[in-house]
């Protein structure tokens, strides 16, 4: 029986938990065909009778008033002191902050970061510092445009600052990486000179996901690729369940580990800003709503967005999906120091995204988007394709995974062999040279990713052009290895049936072959969930 | 299993899911050893368009668009087209041939007496492989299907039939365009013997730059086109030596 989702969007929200049970609901012999995104376009597709959708949570308020918000986290931290009593004339101050990867589409302008950094670079002007440097902490992501720096950081501290005080971090400049020590469990750490010599180091965060901030923003976001290396690992990411959270990852507790090494060498302000889920602007903010509340106007908007994205040069599709900006609002800004700020920050990440489902499911079917944090302003390419669902996708739980061990994921996605030569270089490579001969996670971790990482080409491609680390491809995989180890099969309907080959994976023509497939392996009339991501969320799945 | 069924308008609305397209091509290549077979005459010969309805419609036609458009490519200067107010009909109308533009430049060069009862020899392979073709020539040009090669003269014979109807052909010795003056064939020379009718040599030049073969529309060039004087088959006279008088004509 469907749970009344007529009460879900309209109806003031005054108790939190029953929404949440309001989103999950259950298909009926009238439901209406569902949505599931497809790459740059969409698909509706009809669940079987009886299966269960489970869809994001509404949007929640945002803040009235961010810039008070944010001044009133700056005076009054968690666990440390006002950052005005920090900031002292002559300190060296360096401000790191996360890179294009976050939020997903990116925010439309003004970038929570730049508020952020304004309020924070006023004050160190007012208490007299100018030794000031911004690093964007990308890790082994490509480095940010310049456009792309304005964007996060805003014009008027871009046009101040840009291009010697504000820049990507670079992982792999020797001369400006130093090694702050090992942890007890003998994994290097490595950051950015910069940073480490800094007399106080300022991070702004964007907590998108449960999995980002906390000790993991600076460890890993000016690391380098021997801090990385140790948690960044396909036995890492077998053992975190799910490393969406991360009381219960091992990356999270590895990254925790390196960065209290880093506390301890530099003082590190943590800004921890969270979003709420309002990922589509405008005229198209219906996609987020089930599709049973879909009005008449809003299912002609649709048929048109359908039929126009159907239509349309592949190449002008992903132009246009690019261009958009989501209209997110700060749901909370938090600082001080990084553990107690974090804490804050994810009860604040499940208040928006949290769901609670009950059991696992033999199924589990989702709609993969057009993009993941490694292709903004990019191509989607099939590697990216398989960390979006069994990296990302796979592993939006708390508890148990949403589809049963040996159950099957079905996602749509075209799943189009396609690459960016000037961002993926080496995801080439990895997509003709690795996958072909084999799959495995840990044998790719053994036999290739040394080769990867130090390749001199991709090294220089990272360092002057704007491409991923070489051995990024290959931590992709790893993203997805406990899906992979988990899960009895995974179907791509609509898939490029020789990269999905490649891959390893099944592809079908529609979703009721699909499930036909999934049988095969589940058995007869299996129980099937829908995971209507996006916007993101996760679940709380109890066995 | 059993699927939701509700939402059926806004699924009519949205239309379906797109699918992917299998990249079949549109034609299958053929591997061929030798001459394509199937390559071969498909269409039939457009009788009708012979009547004097059509007729009349496709001069025109001719005067109104094909004449010009060939005037404008082509700025043709005609010697010796009055002469052939002399020259007996039915004949054999021989030019060299080196374009496309060449049929409509000696059509337009002809005097009307003379077009309204002029057929063209098409290649078969080429103007009759499809009936939309066909059409399109037997319209505008006013062509017959003329079977090259092949060694049983079936383009001949019925060339020999509109010359027996008193229909003047045009046919192109040569063959093909771009042959070359040494490329002449003893076909012509073989239909005038056995059919006896007089063979009109025409030179035509600089049409080869206007539309060379495989190239389509080039560019703008001024032709000429000369009728040479008719040349009655002698009798015992061999094909050979016929077609060396007719090269011998026009030089």
């Amino acid at each position: 029986m469907s749970i009344a989702p007529a009460r879900m969007i309209e109806r003031p929200r005054r108790h939190v938990s029953a929404d949440r049970e309001a989103c999950v609901v259950e298909v009926t012999e009238n439901s209406p065909p569902t949505l599931f995104h497809s790459g740059e376009q969409f698909r509706l597709e009809r669940l079987p009778v009886g299966s269960r959708i489970v869809y994001p949570p509404p949007p929640l308020k945002g803040l009235a008033d961010v810039e008070a918000a944010i001044a009133a986290a700056l005076d009054s931290p968690l666990g440390m002191d006002p950052l005005n009593s920090l900031l002292s004339p002559g300190m060296k101050l360096t401000i790191a902050f996360d890179d294009i990867s976050l939020p997903l589409p990116p925010m439309r302008e003004p970038d929570i970061r730049a508020l952020v950094i304004e309020q924070v670079l006023e004050r160190a002007y007012r208490a007299g510092v100018d030794d000031i440097h911004l690093i964007a902490a990308l890790a082994l992501h490509r480095r940010m445009t310049a456009d792309e720096l304005k964007r996060a950081v805003g014009s008027r501290v871009f046009d101040e600052f840009y291009p010697d005080r504000l820049y990507n971090h670079d992982a792999e400049d020797p001369g400006n990486i130093v090694h702050l020590g090992d942890t007890p469990n003998e994994e290097r750490v490595e950051l950015s000179k910069r940073a480490a010599d800094s007399d106080l180091l300022v991070y702004v965060n964007i907590n998108l996901v449960t999995m980002d901030g906390g000790h993991k923003s600076v460890a890993v976001g000016l690391g380098t690729y021997n801090s990385l290396k140790h948690h960044h690992t396909p036995h890492a990411m077998t053992r975190s369940r799910s490393f969406m959270d991360p009381s219960r990852s091992e990356l999270h507790k590895s990254a925790g580990r390196q960065g209290e090494i880093v506390e301890s060498a530099v003082p590190i302000f943590h800004i921890e800003t969270t979003l709420n889920n309002d990922m589509y602007g405008g005229a198209l903010r219906f996609l987020a709503k089930p599709e049973q509340r879909w009005t008449p106007r809003e299912q002609a908007i649709f048929a048109g967005l359908k039929r126009a994205t159907d239509r349309m040069p592949p190449k002008l599709r992903r132009d246009l999906f690019h261009k958009q900006y989501a209209p997110y609002a700060v749901t909370g800004v938090t600082a001080g120091a990084v553990s107690p700020v974090h804490e804050v920050t994810l009860e604040r990440c499940a208040t928006q995204q949290a769901v609670q489902v009950h059991g696992q499911a033999d199924v589990v079917t989702a709609g993969l988007p057009y993009v993941c944090p490694y292709n903004v302003n990019s191509i989607m390419n099939p590697v990216l394709v398989m960390c979006l669902g069994l990296g990302y996708f796979f592993n939006l739980y708390k508890g148990v995974p949403l589809a049963r061990e040996g159950g099957v994921m079905i996602f749509t996605h075209p799943v189009t062999p396609e690459f960016n030569p000037v961002h993926h270089p080496s995801y080439v490579d990895f997509f003709e040279e690795v996958l072909s001969d084999t799959r495995d996670p840990m044998e790719i971790h053994k036999r290739y990713e040394r080769a990867y990482a130090e390749d001199e080409w991709y090294r220089h491609l990272y360092r002057t052009s704007y491409a991923y680390h070489g051995v990024h491809p290959l931590y992709m995989w790893y993203w997805g290895a406990h899906g992979l180890e988990h899960l009895g099969d995974v179907i791509f309907v609509g898939g490029d049936p020789e990269a999905c080959r490649r891959m390893g994976f099944r592809r079908a023509d529609t979703m009721r072959d699909a499930l036909e497939m999934a049988e095969q392996v589940v058995g007869r009339d299996p129980s099937v969930t829908h995971f209507h991501c996006p916007p993101l969320f996760y679940a709380e799945v109890s066995a | 299993m059993k699927f939701a069924s509700g939402g059926r308008a806004l699924e009519r609305l949205a239309g379906g899911n797109a699918t992917r397209r299998a990249a079949t091509p549109k034609r299958w290549r053929t591997i061929t050893v030798g001459k394509d077979p199937w390559r071969e005459r498909t269409a039939e010969d457009e009788a009708w368009l012979r009547e004097p309805a059509p007729a009349r419609i496709r001069e025109a036609a001719q005067q109104a668009l094909l004449f010009p458009a060939t005037r404008f490519l082509a700025k043709p200067t005609v010697f010796g087209a009055s002469d052939l107010i002399h020259a007996p009909q039915p004949a054999i109308l021989a030019p060299n041939h080196e374009s496309d533009i060449d049929t409509p430049l000696v059509l337009l060069s002809l005097p009307y007496a003379w077009r309204k009862r002029t057929v063209v020899g098409a290649a078969s392979d080429r103007f009759y492989a499809k009936r939309a073709y066909a059409l399109s020539s037997g319209f505008w040009i006013n062509t017959f299907p003329f079977d090259r090669g092949g060694g049983q003269r079936r383009g001949l014979a019925a060339a020999a039939a509109h010359l027996r109807d008193g229909r003047n052909v045009l046919l192109y010795p040569q063959g093909t365009r771009g042959a070359g003056p040494d490329a002449y064939r003893a076909g012509v020379a073989e239909l005038a013997l056995t059919a006896d009718a007089p063979i009109i040599p025409i030179h035509i030049t600089g049409s080869a730059l206007i539309m060379p073969k495989n190239r389509g529309l080039n560019r703008r060039a001024k032709t000429t086109v000369t009728f040479a004087r008719p040349i009655h088959p002698r009798p015992g006279e061999t094909p050979q030596e016929l077609t060396q008088r007719m090269v011998d004509s026009l030089t």
